[in-house]
């Protein structure tokens, strides 16, 4: 894990700035136009953020997936469709998946910019899952992130 | 009244006279029947009879049923212990029911009340006098359902001379001196309707057409003054009219059509041409059923009792059949294997049939579920039930065969009882294993903040869509969900959380201290300093 609680980054000059001196950082440093209406405080956030995500890292590429997922079906409020075996599935580097497919154990270890696997790493987990089955697989539900305590697989009822 | 040694007996006379006219008909008056009572009352006056003032008279009742007022009144009596003796004329008088009559003796006895006729002696006490009761009632009864049998053997013969026996009059006919006369505008109509049929041929189609043209279905005023009909033609009216053979000019008696004494509506040629339109239509109907369905649907159960319903996935445009159990979806306690693939079972019982009746050439490989009509025939004559078990299916007949023509035979010459087969199924895969190791995930309790989330849900979606530019300002952000400016541009600090936070917040993981009330406050710009104001790691 890296050490996230001593960096170098100075955050403390942005305390002192206007917020048009903000409002020309963060063009400067995230490349693109504040948002006209943002106050010194978020434009002092973000560029403290951006700053610090690229000096530690920020979220790992598999979990900000799944986090805009996730928070699409909260903004829709969806809360059935949001157990908490889907919370706790999010790739958050460092966790492991185990699957068994025919007999064979596959591991998979989530790092920051894909999935490991097989000492390779892998951009999503369906590409992983194609690798070991031969056949496209919905990579979040092969690994048993989306299984849902008691819940049916979905099935059509005959009319 | 003196003390006499003789009991004094109340006799009350009954006497009834149905409205069919009998061979001594002067004599079965009322009157004259209550006559002779009174006088056989009298002459057995030094007995201690006595005859009671209440009169019972039924007129023009028949004596098939006990619901007549007077009787109804004299059992009351009896039972309230008012009466010691009745007498009638005749017994038919009483009843002509044997199973009513054995009902009357039975009450009077158990009340000690005696039954005499006049005409007739004979005495109820007596087990002589029972037995000629019982042969008199039977020829009572006999004459009764004769004059029934007469009525309808004469409605019969009415029939099938091809009159008008009534009923509700057809559309198309008038009746006059009970005969049908065609009424010539109705007539048009009918003919209409049936040729319109033919133009759109479907029933359904026809009735939506007629009820747009106001086309409306025969008035009739009944004589309580209801008035029915009038309306637009329903479905099955419409069925009947165009199946209706009075307009071919003929009188159905009980499923037998004969030429009527009216006149047709209809030509023979357009009757034909909607009669094979109908028969086409119901023939299409009911193939599409028995080749849409499941080829066990309503046979199949799990071994909990609990039916399977047919249902199916689809994955790239391939539809895979199941037999589920009906406990998996409306809840209750599931079988061994509450689902299997219909293929599969399907294939089993087909081939155990075949297997058994010596067919070979029935399976080949065909779609899913498009099983022939010949199959489908076989599985509903000969399976009881199917009953799906963890690796094996058990597979229950009638108890019938087919012999080697395929025709259906009793199956009593080989044995009565219903036969059981066990099919050995291949086991369903035990459940792979599937499981997530997130890091440190600890024994912490995990608890969704579910206002946490949404905040921060809130807070990135519309930071995102102001700088794309699809929101202007945070003034349209507050209005359209109907907070506050200065709250929208609290909350859209939640978007540069530290990401071990948000990680933290969406795994549930955060400690209960940090609240969005707590976040609303200030978020430090120092992702370190963060985590000490909320109290991470």
């Amino acid at each position: 894990m890296n050490d996230r609680g001593r960096d170098e980054v100075d955050t403390h000059d942005l305390n002192r700035l206007s917020r048009d001196e903000l409002r020309a950082l963060w063009a400067k440093e995230l490349g693109e136009q504040p948002p006209a209406t943002l106050g010194r405080d978020v434009l002092a956030l973000g560029i403290s953020y951006t700053r610090q995500e690229r000096h530690q890292g920020g979220f790992s590429k598999p979990f900000a997936r799944e986090l805009d997922r996730l928070l699409d079906q909260v903004l829709r409020g969806d809360r059935t469709e949001m157990p908490t075996a889907l919370t706790t599935a999010l790739p958050r580097r460092g966790t492991i998946l185990v699957r068994e497919w025919q007999g064979t154990t596959h591991h998979v270890t989530v790092a920051d910019d894909g999935f490991l696997w097989n000492g390779r790493t892998y951009r999503s987990l369906s590409s992983i899952a194609r690798a070991i089955t031969g056949t496209n697989w919905n990579g979040p539900r092969f690994f048993g992130m989306r299984e849902m305590n008691g819940k049916m697989p979905e099935t059509r009822r005959d009319s | 009244m003196t003390a006499n040694e003789r009991k004094i007996l109340r006799c009350a006379v009954y006497t009834r006279k149905s409205s069919e006219h009998g061979l001594e008909q002067d004599f079965n008056s009322l009157d004259a029947q209550r006559e002779a009572a009174e006088a056989y009352v009298k002459s057995q006056a030094h007995e201690g009879w006595r005859l009671i003032k209440t009169h019972y008279d039924d007129g023009g009742l028949s004596g098939g049923t006990l619901e007549r007022p007077a009787l109804q009144a004299l059992l009351t009596d009896i039972r309230g212990r008012k009466i010691d003796v009745v007498v009638v004329y005749k017994v038919d008088r009483l009843t002509r029911s044997l199973a009513d009559f054995a009902k009357l003796v039975e009450l009077f006895e158990a009340h000690g009340v005696s039954f005499v006729s006049v005409t007739q002696q004979f005495n109820t006490t007596t087990s002589m006098g029972r037995l000629t009761l019982n042969v008199l009632l039977s020829f009572a009864q006999f004459e009764r359902e004769i004059a029934g049998e007469r009525i309808r053997d004469k409605f019969a013969a009415s029939r099938r001379k091809g009159m008008w026996m009534g009923g509700t009059i057809p559309l198309g006919y008038d009746v006059h001196d009970r005969k049908l006369i065609v009424n010539k505008g109705e007539a048009e109509t009918v003919k209409f309707i049936f040729e319109r049929y033919l133009v759109l041929g479907c029933v359904s189609r026809l009735r939506v057409d007629l009820d747009q043209k106001g086309i409306r279905s025969k008035q009739r005023i009944l004589t309580s003054g209801c008035v029915l009909g009038g309306r637009s033609f329903e479905r099955g009216a419409l069925y009947h009219l165009l199946r209706n053979r009075i307009y071919r000019g003929e009188v159905v008696h009980k499923g037998i059509a004969y030429p009527g004494e009216h006149e047709p509506i209809v030509s023979e040629e357009l009757w034909n041409a909607v009669r094979v339109r109908l028969s086409d239509n119901l023939t299409r109907r009911r193939q599409a059923r028995v080749e849409g369905g499941a080829l066990l649907q309503g046979l199949i159960f799990d071994d909990r009792s609990n039916r399977m319903s047919p249902t199916y996935t689809m994955r790239r445009k391939n539809r895979y059949r199941y037999y589920i159990s009906q406990a998996c979806l409306r809840g209750g306690e599931v079988g061994s294997r509450p689902r299997i693939s219909a293929d599969d079972v399907e294939r089993l019982v087909v081939e155990e049939l075949c297997r058994q009746q010596n067919r070979v050439d029935q399976i080949t490989d065909m779609a899913s579920g498009a099983w022939s009509i010949d199959i489908r025939e076989l599985v509903r004559t000969l399976v009881d039930r199917v009953v799906v078990h963890h690796d094996w299916i058990e597979l229950t007949l009638k108890g019938k065969d087919l012999n080697h023509a395929g025709e259906l035979v009793d199956g009593d010459t080989q044995s009565e009882a219903l036969k059981s087969f066990k099919l050995s199924l291949a086991p369903c895969h035990p459940r792979a294993r599937k499981e997530i190791f997130a890091p440190d995930s600890g024994a912490r309790p995990r608890r969704i903040d579910h206002e946490l989330l949404l905040a921060l849900a809130r807070a990135r979606s519309w930071m995102c869509m102001l700088r794309q530019g699809e929101i202007i300002d945070t003034a349209e952000i507050a209005r359209r969900h109907g907070l506050s400016e200065p709250h929208v541009r609290r909350l859209l600090r939640f978007t540069y959380l530290a990401p071990d936070i948000v990680e933290a917040i969406v795994e549930g993981r955060q400690p209960r201290t940090l609240t969005v009330k707590l976040l609303l406050q200030g978020i430090p710009l120092d992702w370190s300093d963060q985590r000490a104001a909320f109290g991470l790691r």
